[in-house]
């Protein structure tokens, strides 16, 4: 049974990419054998590292409006022009509408 | 020239239907508006069936001298038309069920203030 | 009578008769009428594959209502076809297979995320005529019937939505999708008009037949291809489909997503077969790509500033709409053939892989608020303690969506990215970079409900009841096998698709036998 998937100009065989996945967690885990095995559990030792700062449990929460906030202060102003056109009106949304079909109407009339 | 009269007929309405639609703030306009959008559309099918000097398709009691077929208007576009208009009640019946119950809650009627969901 | 002969027939009336039928058994109890509907489904689904095993080894079936063998499309009289023929081929089969599979899905889910709500015998009723709708609309070979199916679809889901009429957001949400799909519909009836008008014929075959390249048609198309992607939720006019997926129970909204992607193959079915002849579509296909691209980006970065959690989703559905059709556009482009069969291929295998994976998402997210009863994401944290089985296929579901291998999104996505590598190199590079996008959106949302300290606020919730577990687990599982084996499903359900929609000389002569 062949298992590739011929794409256009190439191919995706799944089979293969289990395999090599497989492989390389076998050497994962041959390579993390190598550590050492006297630490203690529970303690200091297995806890992520902040700075070095001790810091309370209920500060530790992150409100999901933070994350990736570079990301959405880099592209202030699409977001803003972007949250001006969603205006949740119910006339916009049959606007947008017309505004699709005159511009259909442009392109298959004229090209 | 007559005989293009309900097409523009058909024009009109839809173009009074799409402005009640984009122009109006009252939510049971708005309603209004796509039922008078319904009865253009629903017109034009009926106009589409239309022949010249043409009795209605029913085979009993047809005056003296009209030739079967040729001389009948379109049966299709009737059937057609009477599918549609029943749609056309039942949307408009929901619709009118849910503006009420959007009153309830939200205390107004005013599409431009019925905006919780933006953004 | 022979089930398989009226098996057409059969697989839209025996759901219609379950749906009026649920009220009446509702009275006898609640498992009763649960187990009465999950009936009707796996007797819908076994008249399915009934009909997909008919049109994989006979070819196209053609179903004539009224007519005195089911075979016989013009009466004996006339020679042209005048009933309302089902024509289904390897395309129907494919959606009609979708709409079944979420159907009985959404029903499984549904029979413990309801338990607890008031007026659930009329929302399994609008479940099942929401299946008729979406079964009409695939099966169907006649215009003005999938006008009329489509309007079943939109009022059944229109009401579904507004489900929870406690909370104003779902009330907005139904009239905002009734308005849309209304005024969608009416203009769809205007352009059949214009179409019957010109060729006093409403069956698709034979206006494929006689299409003409006349200013009418090209009316008639426009209007056609503008409400359909309307109600499919392409760019810029998919601003009801956040409200609408979001607002809505999730068990519902698993099966909108099938209703939505029907309309998309209406578009397909307009595109290719009936203005495939004799329209060059050169032009359409430009501005649909345009489109495409322009629901793939708008979809994929206004997730980032959502906090609701379904409609965070919702947008992420949006982009993958217009992944469906960048495929489909490269394929009008590029034609039936080489590079452009690749792209019909990877758009009709991304179908089936995107209501999976968005349907096991929302289904995902329908179970944290059952737990929770919470929608909004900054109240959320550190739930993967307590729920573990739902984080796993949210995390499964995550994983297909935004195309890892060696999930079944992948296998689409790389057939759509490589033809549309032919058509233009910066477009297929356009669509890699807004797929990692979209990975980076899904790690938002599954870190900021899942991972994390835990919030003292959710310290004793648990997982939910086992139905809905089950139908995520089965889904997970399709959608795994589906990635590990993807040559199997192209070869056996894709294929078969692709090739019906290139042949449009097979789908006219079958009903006008041969002219």
């Amino acid at each position: 049974m062949d298992f590739t998937l011929p794409t256009g100009s190439g191919f995706w065989n799944p089979i293969a990419w289990l395999i090599a996945f497989i492989v390389s967690l076998l050497i994962v885990y041959i390579i993390r054998s190598f550590g050492r095995r006297d630490y203690k559990k529970d303690t200091e030792q297995v806890k992520p590292f902040l700075s070095g700062n001790v810091e309370e449990p209920d500060k530790l929460m992150l409100k999901s409006e933070n994350l990736y906030w570079g990301f959405k202060e880099s592209m202030k102003g699409y977001y803003q022009m972007m949250k001006k056109l969603h205006t949740g009106d119910l006339r916009d949304y049959v606007l947008w509408f017309i505004i699709v079909i005159i511009l259909l109407f442009v392109v298959v009339g004229v090209i | 020239m007559i005989y293009n009269i309900p097409y523009i007929a058909v024009a009109a309405l839809i173009m009074i239907g799409l402005y009640a639609i984009l122009f109006k703030r009252n939510l049971i306009k708005i309603v209004i508006g796509i039922t008078i959008l319904e009865s253009g559309v629903n017109l034009f099918l009926i106009t589409l069936g239309y022949r010249k000097n043409a009795v209605a398709p029913i085979y009993t009691n047809l005056p003296e001298g009209t030739s079967i077929p040729e001389g009948m208007t379109l049966p299709v576009p009737q059937a057609l038309t009477l599918t549609s208009i029943v749609i056309g009640v039942a949307v408009l019946a929901l619709m009118l069920a849910i503006s009420i119950q959007i009153y309830k809650k939200y205390r107004t009627l005013d599409v431009a203030k019925i905006r919780r969901l933006k953004g | 009578m022979n089930i398989a002969t009226h098996s057409p027939a059969l697989i839209i009336a025996i759901p219609l008769l379950g749906a009026f039928l649920t009220p009446l058994i509702g009275k006898l109890g609640r498992r009763v009428r649960d187990a009465f509907v999950l009936i009707i489904l796996i007797l819908t689904s076994i008249i399915g594959i009934i009909l997909a095993q008919q049109d994989y080894s006979e070819g196209i079936i053609k179903y004539t209502f009224g007519a005195k063998i089911p075979s016989l499309t013009s009466p004996s009289t006339i020679s042209i076809p005048v009933r309302i023929i089902f024509e289904i081929d390897g395309m129907s089969i494919f959606m009609a297979m979708i709409s079944l599979l979420l159907a009985f899905f959404a029903v499984l889910y549904s029979t413990s995320f309801i338990k607890d709500e008031n007026g659930s015998d009329r929302y399994y009723t609008l479940l099942l005529l929401l299946l008729v709708g979406m079964l009409g609309m695939e099966l169907t070979g006649d215009m003005f019937n999938f006008f009329v199916f489509i309007e079943i679809a939109s009022i059944s889901a229109s009401a579904l939505i507004a489900f929870s009429v406690d909370r104003g957001e779902s009330l907005e949400a139904a009239i905002k999708y009734l308005a849309i799909s209304s005024i969608g519909a009416l203009f769809l009836l205007f352009a059949i008009g214009l179409l019957y008008g010109q060729y006093d014929a409403l069956n698709m075959a034979m206006i494929a037949n006689s299409l003409s390249n006349t200013y009418i048609d090209k009316i008639a198309l426009i209007l056609l291809i503008g409400s359909l992607a309307m109600k499919s939720g392409i760019a810029p006019m998919h601003m009801w489909m956040p409200d609408a997926y979001g607002e809505a129970p999730s068990s519902v909204t698993f099966a909108i997503i099938a209703a939505t992607q029907a309309s998309l193959y209406g578009l397909i079915r307009v595109c290719f077969t009936i203005y495939g002849k004799a329209f060059d579509m050169q032009a359409i296909a430009g501005v649909l790509v345009a489109l495409a691209f322009a629901s793939i980006f708008i979809g994929a970065t206004m997730t980032l500033i959502q906090s609701s959690l379904t409609r965070a989703i919702a947008y992420a559905a949006v982009a993958e709409m217009g992944y469906i059709l960048l495929g489909i556009g490269t394929a009008l482009f590029l034609g039936v053939e080489g590079h452009g069969a690749v792209a019909l291929k990877g758009g009709i295998f991304h179908i089936f892989n995107d209501a999976l994976d968005m349907g096991l998402l929302f289904l995902a997210a329908g179970s944290i608020i059952y737990a929770t009863k919470e929608r909004d994401m900054n109240n959320l944290g550190g739930l993967a303690r307590r729920m573990r089985f739902t984080t796993i296929f949210f995390l499964i579901g995550l994983l297909a969506a935004s195309g890892m291998p060696p999930m079944n999104g992948f296998a689409s996505k790389i057939l759509i990215y490589e033809s549309t590598y032919a058509l233009n190199p910066i477009l297929a590079i356009i669509a890699i970079l807004s797929s990692i996008l979209m990975l980076a959106i899904f790690v938002r949302i599954f870190y900021s409900v899942f991972l994390g300290p835990e919030n003292p606020n959710l310290k004793d919730i648990k997982e939910v009841p086992k139905p809905m577990l089950i139908s995520m687990a089965c889904i997970s599982l399709i959608i795994v096998l589906f990635g590990i084996f993807p040559s199997l499903v192209v070869n056996s359900i894709v294929n078969p698709a692709v090739h019906a929609l290139s042949n449009v000389d097979a789908y006219i002569g079958s009903i006008l036998g041969g002219v």
